[in-house]
């Protein structure tokens, strides 16, 4: 990231998608705020029945080619396990720890429309504003 | 932390980078202020290379010899892959949960017999809350 400091207030969005379906689909979990800039910075998902098919469950911005945040592989989603977005392996930042074009909210997607397994996606994803 | 000590507080986050040469110079990534600092979380970092040469990069305060927060092994901060300051593994917490010294700020600087070497910066991110002490 750039040689410059962000501080801030931590937010926390919290909740629950409700289906393999709907991660596919994507969900905007934050929402777009003209004047403002979102950076992720933790956070986690857990899976109700393990997840499956796709590469990764991936936390991501809200343009329309989503630029990802932090992706977390499949494997680290076995059911009812908490999958930290800062765990030492099977996950991968991008933007991570710097600001997504302002503007944009936040949604979590499956890589490719593809997840199975999943019966419920939990999660707890940390984040800033700028 | 003290026994039975509950302290109840917003957390705030500060993220930023640190070349090779702040780190190695000490840069002071929170402003020391009138109350103490408390480290809950974080991650660091290292960039482009594998960090190498020190023993740890540190989180630590700023009094002269500096209090150390958490310590991340320079083995783990290979290029790229991030290092949570809750990891099993790499981490030493000391100062971690529990209020620094009133009136100190915090800083990111190497530790270790060796100069810190190889990555050209790291980036890093400090999960914190004050204590105002009157």
């Amino acid at each position: 990231m750039a040689n410059t400091e962000c501080k801030s207030r931590l937010r926390c969005a919290c909740g629950t998608i409700a289906s393999a379906a709907l991660v596919n689909a994507g969900v905007i979990i934050v929402p777009p705020i003209s004047s403002r800039s979102y950076i992720v910075v933790g956070g986690w998902l857990k899976s109700t029945t393990s997840a499956a098919t796709s590469t990764s469950v991936d936390v991501t911005d809200t343009t329309g080619t989503e630029v990802i945040n932090a992706a977390v592989a499949v494997g680290n989603l076995t059911d009812g396990a908490v999958a930290p977005l800062t765990a030492s392996s099977g996950v991968s930042w991008t933007t991570f720890g710097t600001a997504n074009t302002k503007g944009k909210g936040l949604k979590i997607i499956s890589d490719d429309g593809g997840l199975t397994g999943t019966t419920a996606l939990d999660y707890c994803i940390e984040y800033m504003t700028l | 932390m003290a026994a039975n000590t509950t302290r109840r507080s917003r957390v705030k986050c500060i993220t930023g980078n640190a070349t090779l040469a702040e780190v190695k110079a000490g840069k002071i990534i929170l402003p020391k202020f009138s109350g103490q600092y408390i480290i809950v979380g974080g991650w660091m970092r290292a960039l482009a290379v594998n960090a190498a040469g020190a023993d740890s990069i540190n989180i630590s305060d700023t009094t002269a010899t500096p209090v150390v927060g958490v310590a991340i092994a320079v083995g783990a901060l290979t290029a790229g892959a991030l290092v949570d300051f809750d990891a099993a593994a790499n981490v030493t917490r000391t100062t971690y949960g529990a209020a620094f010294a009133a009136g100190k700020g915090l800083q990111i600087l190497d530790a270790g017999a060796g100069a810190l070497s190889g990555c050209t910066s790291v980036d890093f991110c400090i999960k914190y809350t004050t204590v105002n002490t009157a």
